[in-house]
């Protein structure tokens, strides 16, 4: 009977977890859009930036958005995946400050942003060749001028 | 297997005046986080090393012995830093080591200075520091193979001339270049200021200095294995990497939970019999009654967890060392900190399920200190296997077996499955309460390295395992030692006769009906009180003592267990106990690891006071709210 219990809980627990994630999963784009009070993408940089994958060729042709564009200056959380920045400044307080300069987050640093978690949050952003999680709380407060990869990996 | 040669490089720096002025007795071994530090550790020091905590702080102090020439050389393990400025608990204790200010150790001769070849731009920052402090300091750049494999290259020689310092490449975990430590160790050093670094405090600007020397010393990135990121094209995948998340993480649970629990049990077996054996080598006697029924069945009762906390621990380290459980942790994170934890708590509090004890001694992977601390507090909440032996005997005897929902979900399941979710509730709440008051601000912003993917070795998994069961054993069981004599003790006073007394006038039975007013409005008697007192040592143990009180007692001689309890409590009593057990923290061995891990007697304390409390409460409210209305 003990074993019967015991089963019956495993699955239970089993299912609770699924169910959870499931559940979380599906929620994942509501709460995404309360995340919206941060500091996040207006809605010309938003639009901008669907024109651009539309527009920008597989070269990444900057110079068709580039004068209209007087301020490149984006939080980290605004690029799009496969998307390269130089680190401008961090506004965050000044430990935590000094512990993301220490990871490799310094101004003119170049980072990408590789992918995100499956539930949308945290991100996973490459720099110096590691692969370094933050969660959006964070990232929105790394400002980085954009600028695609060129092959050589040097920007403008 | 070594298609690629490590060669290892000593490369000495400028000037090499060897003065035979003082021999290396103490070492430091300083590295920044994820840089291979302490797989470097057990390499020198194969299992000589010592476990413990620095005064004052939560960070872990590890010394090993090393062989030298002639004499035993002494490495201290510093924690994982980026810099040497007092940032972090971390940072100060490196620091105060370094300069010969920590209580207790001597300060280094030398320093063993470890960087991740394979990100050294980032790494190097760590290097002036280091070398300016003016010790003889050989750099390893570690993870030598991997480098070489992804086809990167570097001029030893020409960084060592930038450092000044010698500099060798290292593979930790194949072992490889290690004889380069030996060499270091074995010349005499003069210490002498380097003046040869300019230290700055800026950061920006030791990156740049960094990336400087990365281009004089010809530094070739190695390019990262492809597999990484097509590993984590699934693995993060957004359907697939949360169903594989599931599957893993079921399947540790399974495991530990389902293979643990029998292995515990054989050894519980194993260990009684073990008691059996050694019986008759003691004079019968009050002797043999403090050693077998006090001290080995009190000690025993710690031992057994002993599988489980194994097992755990080599899933724990096959996942960590193959780079998984940063993944887990990152799918983890949107859920975890919904209750104001974060992603690395998640593989602790589901040990907790299996053992406490082991899911306190996992949070070590939380690297911030208030988030540790809050796992560590809700984790003896969520409902362990200890609980599961006075749970079973209070269902069966309270309460009827029907049929819930179809054949699948009987009344009993169902009840076993409430309290399964009532202990996971109060987890969650009590996380919510700790991150919204004591615990609140994070120390650090949540920063996850996700590692490239690695097989991971037997033997850093085995010293792994090793460790954990050697810090275990010793740790919490001189505290759970004490216990036992205490509670044997009181079970054998007053002395009848020059015999022990009966369980009824001992002084535990004394104590029980002393406290029998505070817990009559929770519908126990002195005898349940009895059990509570002795069960402080384990929940298990009111089983046993249960068994004891009702099997020498007259009226109940000749009944189980089962009906006895049914003759001499309430429903409603019956319910009030299985609320106390699911929130009350009726653990020794737990309290004894609290301290151990929090460096301090405040944690244990709060938590049992405050977990007692919640029990006495919810108990309270059951009994009184069942008693009348089942009237």
């Amino acid at each position: 009977m003990l074993q019967a219990f015991l089963v019956t809980l495993r699955e239970g627990a089993e299912a609770a977890l699924v169910v959870g994630i499931a559940l979380t999963y599906l929620t994942k784009d509501r709460t995404e859009d309360r995340t919206k009070g941060r500091p996040q993408p207006s809605p010309q940089i938003r639009r901008r930036r669907s024109c651009r994958a539309d527009d920008a060729g597989p070269n990444g042709d900057r110079k068709r958005v580039g004068p209209e564009m007087p301020e490149r200056l984006v939080a980290l959380t605004d690029l799009a995946i496969g998307e390269a920045g130089t680190i401008d400044y961090v506004s965050l307080p000044p430990g935590d400050q000094q512990f993301l300069m220490r990871i490799g987050f310094v101004p003119g640093a170049q980072v990408s942003f590789s992918r995100r978690a499956p539930l949308g949050d945290p991100s996973v952003y490459a720099i110096d060749g590691t692969e370094i999680a933050l969660r959006a709380e964070t990232a929105s407060h790394i400002m980085v001028r954009r600028g695609w990869l060129s092959p050589l990996g040097d920007l403008p | 297997m070594t298609c690629h040669s490590t060669e290892t490089l000593i490369a000495s720096s400028g000037e090499v005046e060897k003065h035979p002025r003082h021999e290396i007795r103490t070492v430091a071994l300083i590295g920044a986080p994820n840089s291979g530090k302490s797989t470097l550790f057990n390499r020198l020091t194969r299992l000589r090393q010592k476990v413990g905590n620095y005064p004052g702080v939560t960070v872990e102090q590890r010394v090993g012995l090393l062989a030298g020439r002639g004499h035993e050389i002494r490495l201290i393990d510093l924690p994982g830093v980026y810099s040497l400025t007092p940032y972090s608990d971390d940072e100060r204790v490196a620091v105060d080591v370094l300069t010969g200010q920590m209580d207790g150790l001597p300060r280094p001769d030398a320093v063993l200075l470890v960087l991740d070849v394979t990100h050294l731009s980032r790494q190097l920052v760590l290097a002036k520091p280091v070398i300016a402090l003016g010790l003889p300091t050989l750099v390893l750049l570690n993870m030598a193979d991997v480098f070489a494999k992804g086809g990167g290259s570097l001029d030893v020689l020409k960084l060592a001339a930038e450092l000044g310092a010698p500099v060798a490449m290292v593979s930790a975990t194949q072992g490889t270049g290690l004889d380069a430590v030996d060499r270091f160790l074995r010349q005499d050093h003069d210490r002498r200021p380097s003046a040869l670094l300019p230290v700055l405090q800026d950061l920006p600007q030791s990156r740049k200095w960094a990336s400087q020397v990365g281009r004089r010393i010809d530094y070739q990135q190695h390019l990262p294995s492809e597999w990484s990121r097509r590993l984590d094209d699934v693995f993060l995948h957004r359907i697939w990497g949360p169903l594989i998340f599931i599957v893993v993480v079921g399947a540790v649970f399974q495991t530990v939970f389902g293979l643990g629990q029998p292995m515990s049990t054989a050894f519980q077996d194993l260990l009684t019999k073990l008691g059996q054996q050694a019986a008759p080598l003691v004079p019968d006697g009050i002797l043999r009654s403090l050693l077998l029924d006090g001290l080995w069945k009190g000690v025993s009762s710690v031992l057994v967890f002993l599988p489980q906390i194994l097992l755990l621990f080599l899933f724990i380290g096959l996942l960590e060392d193959s780079g998984y459980l940063a993944r887990a942790a990152l799918i983890a994170d949107r859920t975890m900190r919904s209750v104001g934890l974060n992603g690395k708590a998640f593989i602790p509090l589901l040990s907790a399920y299996a053992c406490a004890v082991p899911a306190i001694m996992a949070t070590r992977t939380i690297e911030n200190k208030r988030d540790r601390i809050a796992t560590i507090l809700v984790a003896p909440f969520m409902t362990c296997s200890a609980r599961l032996p006075i749970y079973t005997l209070l269902i069966a005897a309270f309460i009827p077996e029907r049929p819930v929902v179809g054949v699948l979900l009987g009344s009993r399941a169902c009840a076993m499955l409430s309290l399964y979710v009532l202990g996971f509730v109060a987890a969650i709440a009590t996380a919510k309460i700790l991150k919204s008051s004591v615990l609140k601000s994070s120390a650090a912003p949540f920063v996850l390295e996700l590692p490239e993917y690695r097989w991971p070795t037997w033997q850093s998994i085995g010293l792994r395992l090793y460790d954990r069961a050697r810090v275990f054993l010793r740790q919490a069981g001189t505290y759970i030692l004490g216990v036992s004599l205490l509670i044997w003790v009181l079970t054998h006073v007053p002395l009848h006769q020059g015999h022990a007394p009966q369980l009824e006038q001992s002084a535990i039975a004394y104590l029980g009906h002393g406290i029998e007013p505070v817990i009559r409005p929770l519908g126990f008697n002195w005898k349940i009180g009895v059990g509570l007192l002795t069960s402080v040592i384990a929940r298990e143990v009111i089983v046993g003592t249960l068994g004891t009180i009702y099997g020498t007692d007259p009226a109940t001689h000749s009944m189980t267990l089962q009906n006895a309890l049914r003759q001499d409590l309430t429903f409603a009593g019956a319910m009030a106990l299985l609320v106390f057990f699911a929130f009350a923290m009726q653990c020794t061995s737990t309290l004894a690891v609290v301290r151990r891990e929090t460096n301090s007697w405040k944690w244990p304390v709060v938590q049992f006071v405050y977990m007692t409390m919640v029990a006495y409460t919810a108990a309270f409210a059951v009994n009184q709210i069942l008693s009348t209305l089942v009237k």
